[in-house]
């Protein structure tokens, strides 16, 4: 039925595919430069490599420590979700399951973070951590990101919400307390919305670039650093670039691919609130 | 709100559940924003004394020859780029958003292509930007010179000054409008069908359904996406950055708000650690703290009235 609606209009298609085609191009030009030498690069940069080498990729990991970046990226992703996961459905649990003086209050005060981005506390955020000794490690720049809950509290408050109270009120009965009935009955039945968090922060914590830049340098730079700081130099490091980037972009490609509808759905909820 | 719990002990279970988000989310976010605005007020280099100077720092912020040219170069092109934001960026979010939900041919497709700069960090999308628009090998200029354009006449992209912002914009376009076209979309989803049918039924054309039917409902939806684009517009920072360098390229033309505070807060280059200056610094982040609250409220403001316009 909902067919009839909609314009099949050729041209849109058209531009649709055209643009789609340059989206494609791109990435197919990353991936064949990235066998490249320079040279190649600079000359054509849409002649396909005269022979396919790893030399680069082989050089971009032991020379540059690439895997090593990669591997702060995911650690500092990985840690992060972990914690902000439980902090943050454990307060919108607490939020949404009770009744208590201030929750408008409390619950404006929780959005007020979606308002204004990390970036802006960063000046005293660098003392905080600065005084816990933890500049250039990555457990600062964890501490920072689980402290930035609002949209994944936010999410979690939304679908805790929803979750019929009978629940909790019959487990109650059974003799469970407040604790148990939240990990035992309440996290598994959060499953997609665990998923959703994960995902929609995960990415952003992955992706950031501010914050690495800020408090990491040296060994304990993340990918995205990294890949600034050769791309600043892009004629210095033009054959490790693409390497990287195509290393670089695996992980989230997959992801996107694997659950791309998951994603798009955590987006639109947690913007539909500001 | 009837989630009532018969308090049979007078503990109070939501505390211990609210309390690790809420110290996290205070100690890390909360008072480093309040703190900054305190900072504000004062001169402190990091390491030595504190000095109370009022408002000081903001006087040499707006007034003072030397450095409030730079700040105001960097708060207009802020401003460009919030309205190229709404004259350029919006409506091809509701253009294209319109476009899939009317289901173009192929649209699943399409929206995977669309949505997919979104997963990419800004420094995969610079260097995209780069191979693109690079004057000497990029693909543009490739292609220009295979079209038979001669070398002389190839425009210099991002080696041009002039050029610049325009790259910018379209970068922008290309990485970061997706999650307002994410909301518009959904917006449009949840127009009512029946309304939508009957106006086929009357005879609406796909162009007048949209101006008349769709766009009305989608207000709300809207406004949200304005104050984003504020948010995004006042604190960009990694794009130009990482196009321009530290200082904004030639003649600051892609020089921020926010890279003027990185450069105070966190020096660079020539500006050693000795010009660092973080009362001068808070009073940039405030500023734009002040301007993300002012315009939020005003948003927010007129989205009461969309609200009431539409009951």
């Amino acid at each position: 039925m909902k067919k009839k609606l909609g314009h099949k209009s050729w041209l849109i298609t058209l531009i649709c595919l055209l643009y789609s085609s340059i989206i494609i191009l791109l990435l197919f030009i990353t991936l064949i430069s990235s066998f490249k030498d320079s040279t190649e690069i600079v000359t054509d940069i849409f002649a396909l490599p005269s022979m396919w080498n790893f030399r680069h990729y082989i050089e971009v990991i032991t020379q540059n420590h690439f895997l090593k970046s990669m591997w702060n990226s995911i650690f500092i992703t990985g840690v992060s979700i972990t914690g902000l996961l439980i902090v943050s459905s454990m307060l919108a649990y607490g939020y949404a399951r009770y009744d208590f003086k201030g929750k408008s209050f409390l619950q404006t005060f929780i959005l007020l973070g979606m308002m204004f981005p990390i970036q802006l506390g960063v000046l005293i955020n660098y003392r905080i951590i600065n005084a816990l000794h933890l500049v250039n490690t990555p457990w600062g720049l964890i501490l920072i990101y689980i402290g930035n809950l609002s949209l994944a509290a936010f999410l979690f408050m939304r679908f805790f919400k929803k979750l019929p109270e009978a629940l909790a009120e019959s487990a109650k009965i059974d003799g469970a307390n407040e604790f148990t009935i939240f990990f035992r009955i309440m996290m598994p039945l959060s499953k997609p919305i665990l998923g959703t968090v994960a995902l929609v922060s995960g990415l952003t914590i992955y992706n950031d670039f501010y914050m690495p830049l800020i408090f990491l340098s040296g060994e304990q730079r993340t990918a995205t650093v990294m890949l600034q700081e050769c791309l600043s130099s892009f004629l210095f490091f033009i054959e490790k670039v693409f390497p990287m980037v195509v290393i670089s972009v695996i992980p989230v490609i997959l992801m996107y691919l694997l659950c791309s509808k998951q994603l798009i759905e955590g987006l639109t909820a947690g913007a539909e609130k500001t | 709100m009837g989630n009532t719990v018969k308090k049979k002990k007078k503990r109070r279970p939501y505390l211990w559940f609210m309390l690790p988000g809420l110290i996290f989310y205070c100690m890390f976010m909360i008072i480093p924003l309040i703190a900054t605005s305190f900072l504000s007020l004062s001169s402190w280099d990091g390491l030595g004394e504190l000095t109370f100077t009022g408002i000081e720092n903001y006087k040499r912020l707006f007034l003072d020859p030397a450095n409030a040219a730079t700040y105001w170069n960097a708060f207009g092109n802020n401003m460009k780029f919030i309205l190229c934001e709404y004259f350029i960026i919006v409506p091809i979010q509701v253009g294209v958003a319109y476009m899939l939900y009317s289901k173009i041919r192929w649209y699943k497709f399409f929206q995977a292509i669309f949505f997919l700069p979104y997963v990419l960090s800004t420094a995969v999308i610079a260097f995209f930007g780069t191979i693109f628009f690079n004057a000497s090998f990029g693909i543009v200029n490739k292609a220009l010179l295979t079209l038979g354009v001669s070398r002389v006449n190839l425009p210099g992209w991002l080696a041009d000054p002039k050029m610049m912002f325009p790259i910018l914009i379209g970068i922008g376009i290309w990485s970061s409008a997706t999650i307002g076209m994410l909301i518009i979309l959904s917006n449009m989803k949840n127009v009512s069908y029946e309304t939508i049918e009957s106006s086929t039924i009357d005879g609406a054309g796909s162009f007048q359904r949209f101006l008349y039917i769709i766009l009305p409902d989608i207000g709300p939806g809207m406004i949200n996406v304005l104050v984003l684009d504020i948010i995004w517009g006042i604190t960009l920072f990694d794009l130009p950055y990482m196009l321009a360098g530290t200082f904004g390229g030639m003649d600051g033309r892609l020089d921020f708000v926010n890279m003027y505070f990185y450069r105070i807060a966190f020096g660079s280059g020539s500006m050693s650690r000795l010009n660092i200056d973080l009362g001068y610094a808070a009073t940039i982040g405030t500023v734009t703290f002040l301007f993300i609250l002012l315009f939020t409220s005003v948003m927010n403001f007129a989205l009461g009235k969309v609200k009431v316009w539409n009951e």
